[in-house]
């Protein structure tokens, strides 16, 4: 609570000291919230196993992406820029009280008027995912996860471990890390909004994991035969970059 | 396309879960609102206060092209006295209880800043439970000074070799008594940070002087740099070694070390468990890391990743100092390491040949950085 207000505080402060003109309206503040879920259950790190396809079963030590490019949606199909990056990442999120609370992006000073959705972009867009960490002052979403081999950041990265014979142990090391130009993809969202100066609005989102890896039936990443891919294997990275965008939903 | 510091100030920043309730937001909402408006009635308003006839160089940090930027603290600017005054007092045993022990002791220069221990010797041959690290690039490390992340920053670590007893086992008030009546330090306090009298000579601002000292000990001639920069070559096992490194090959096994030990810094600051410590349940571990801070159980036998520039002159290895050679290190991730349910899972068995091996330990040697260890300004200033 104190290190937001101390943000806030800056940030307002900056804003203000730098027009020296305190007639401007304040805007709005909109906050996008993000629940990790798996299989509907709130999705904890280490703690929680969680059953999988095939009698197997999983447990989490990190998931995280990227958004790009995130801004809203007018009528006239103009839009309002709220980030150009942002990092959500559940690694700190270690029991389902925290889960319950989610990881929320606050956006401030946004103009009141009605908005009808919300776009982003699922990864580092491409003209950022052509910048590296040499770029940027920590901290800044940007400062890591890049992978120097392949010239570009690691867009969603998913690793854990697998009980693969149902007997309650998880030897299997899963890492699944994700990321390039050809994967990243925007997503609009439609919802009406009246957004007023000086009042809060929070969106919430959904993904959930299981959906990420799985889309039922026969058709899941089998952790029997594979547990890590790092953007190597087509038919793994771009299966997951699929699943991620369809399963991201807003509530 | 750049909306992070535009002028309408769309900020956006990724936290974790605090109690946000909408009532305490707009509470705080006006709070900050109130305070702002007082900032900016003071910063319009505000006439220059008047400059004193002390002032100090600006200190012309050349920070490599291809790292992250470094991140300096507004209240503590480099000068090229502050750093000088850094210099002399990390070189100086009489910040020791007995005069013998200075920061030096365990972070040698030849070193590249550690002490080639498997556990650091202090004041009175005293062992200390842990490693010492090497200094190289600590200026970058932003998330947590220590092998647990414990120490915010450069200045704040400063301040404690001095009074732990394995190490300097002195304290402040008397550090303090004998800077402020030294023939040589009043003069060099004054030109660091223009103190009127030597009684304003104090804890704090030898902490700055030394974390200034600190910001400039910058590796980054490495051959892997020069061969970045197209100023030299890898030989064949080198270059085969690097592809193996930053599993940038199909044809040739994967190490994973890249995740963690991420290039240029060769660390990602993060803290995990890499394995070396076989448990039977996460409260076992002998040195608990990350999590005798945090108290999160599964931040136990977690600690940060250390650097791997200049790793072979910084032998032995580990929090623990367990392994004495490189063969050793690689053979323990070979391994897969052992397992606990913090074991990070990119830390795997190996499918290495002895080539692959000796290939990985000779890209790992271009990180030496010769030009650092013996930089002039580097050196002990009392033995010039
Ligand atoms: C007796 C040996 C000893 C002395 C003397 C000593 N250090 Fe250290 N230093 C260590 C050890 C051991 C660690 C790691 C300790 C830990 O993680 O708990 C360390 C860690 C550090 C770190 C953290 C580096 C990083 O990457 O996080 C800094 C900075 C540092 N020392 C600076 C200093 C300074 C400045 C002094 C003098 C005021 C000093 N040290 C005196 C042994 C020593
Ligand atoms: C999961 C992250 C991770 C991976 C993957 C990883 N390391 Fe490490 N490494 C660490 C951590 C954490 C430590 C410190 C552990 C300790 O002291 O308890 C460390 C320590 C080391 C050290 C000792 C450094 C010192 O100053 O004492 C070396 C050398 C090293 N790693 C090399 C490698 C190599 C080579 C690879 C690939 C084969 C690799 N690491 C893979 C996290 C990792």
């Amino acid at each position: 609570m104190i290190k937001k207000l101390l943000f806030l505080l800056a940030s307002s402060g900056l804003l203000l000291a730098a027009d020296c003109n305190d007639n401007e309206p304040i805007g709005s503040v909109l906050e996008i919230n993000f629940k990790g879920t798996f299989d509907n259950a709130p999705l904890v790190m280490y703690e929680s196993a969680y059953p999988y396809e095939a009698g197997m079963a999983v447990k989490l030590q990190l998931f995280q992406f990227y958004l790009s490019d995130i801004v809203l949606l007018k009528e006239d199909g103009s839009s309002v820029p709220l980030s150009d990056v942002a990092l959500i990442s559940f690694k700190d999120i270690l029991t389902p009280a925290a889960a319950a609370q989610g990881i929320t992006l606050n956006t401030s000073g946004i103009p009141a008027g009605h908005y009808t959705g919300l776009r982003m972009g699922i990864g580092v867009a491409p003209n950022l995912n052509s910048t590296s960490p040499a770029n940027y002052t920590p901290p800044h979403p940007l400062d890591d996860n890049y992978w120097s081999a392949s010239s570009g950041y690691v867009f969603i990265k998913i690793e854990g471990n697998a009980d693969t014979s149902g007997n309650g142990e998880f030897p299997a090391k899963l890492t699944f890390h994700t990321g390039a130009n050809d994967i990243y993809k925007e997503k609009t969202f439609q919802k009406h909004m009246e957004l007023k100066d000086g009042a809060l609005l929070q969106l919430n989102f959904n993904i959930d994991l299981k959906k990420v890896l799985s889309k039922g039936g026969s058709d899941f990443l089998d952790f029997r035969q594979v547990t890590q891919d790092h953007n190597n294997n087509p038919s793994i990275y771009t299966f997951i970059a699929t699943n991620f965008y369809d399963a991201l939903s807003l509530e | 396309m750049r909306f992070l510091w535009n002028k309408q100030a769309f900020r956006l920043f990724a936290q974790n879960a605090f109690n946000r309730k909408l009532l305490s937001v707009c509470a705080g909402l006006f709070f900050c609102f109130c305070a702002a408006l007082f900032m900016v009635s003071a910063t319009c308003s505000s006439d220059a206060p008047e400059k004193g006839a002390w002032s100090a160089t600006p200190y012309p940090l050349k920070e490599p092209e291809h790292f992250v930027k470094m991140l300096m603290p507004s209240d503590n600017p480099l000068t090229v006295e502050g750093v000088d005054l850094g210099r002399q007092l990390f070189f100086d045993p009489l910040l020791s209880m007995n005069g013998a022990i200075s920061c030096a002791s365990c972070h040698l220069p030849q070193n590249a800043f550690s002490d080639g221990k498997a556990f650091s010797i202090g004041v009175n041959g005293q062992q200390g439970p842990r490693s010492s690290m090497a200094l190289a690039n600590v200026g970058y490390y932003y998330k947590g000074l220590f092998w647990d992340g414990r120490s915010k920053s450069l200045e704040d670590q400063a301040l404690i070799p001095v009074r732990e007893p394995h190490e300097m086992n002195s304290d402040w008030s008397m550090v303090e008594l004998k800077l402020r009546n030294h023939p040589k330090y009043p003069e060099l306090f004054y030109k660091a940070f223009g103190i009127a009298e030597p009684k304003e000579i104090t804890r704090f601002l030898a902490a700055k002087a030394i974390a200034q000292f600190e910001r400039t000990l910058i590796s980054a001639n490495a051959k892997y740099d020069q061969v970045l920069a197209g100023k030299a070559t890898f030989t064949e096992a080198e270059a085969r070694g690097r592809m193996i490194f930053f599993d940038a090959s199909d044809e040739l096994p994967k190490s994973e070390c890249g995740h963690c030990h991420v290039d240029p810094l060769f660390t990602n600051l993060d803290f995990f468990n890499n394995g070396i410590q076989q448990v039977s349940s996460l409260e076992d571990f002998p040195d608990k890391g990350r999590g005798k801070i945090t108290k999160i159980k599964y931040d136990n036998g977690k600690f940060r990743v250390p650097t791997l520039r200049n790793i072979e002159l910084t032998a032995p290895y580990m929090h623990d100092g367990r392994f004495k050679t490189l063969d050793e290190v690689l053979e323990h991730y070979i391994s897969g390491g052992h397992s606990a349910e913090n074991l990070n899972p990119n830390v795997r068995q190996l499918n290495f040949t002895g080539r692959d091996k000796s290939d990985l330990i000779a890209f790992l040697k271009t990180l030496t950085d010769t030009s650092f260890i013996h930089n002039p300004a580097f050196k002990n200033p009392f033995t010039e």
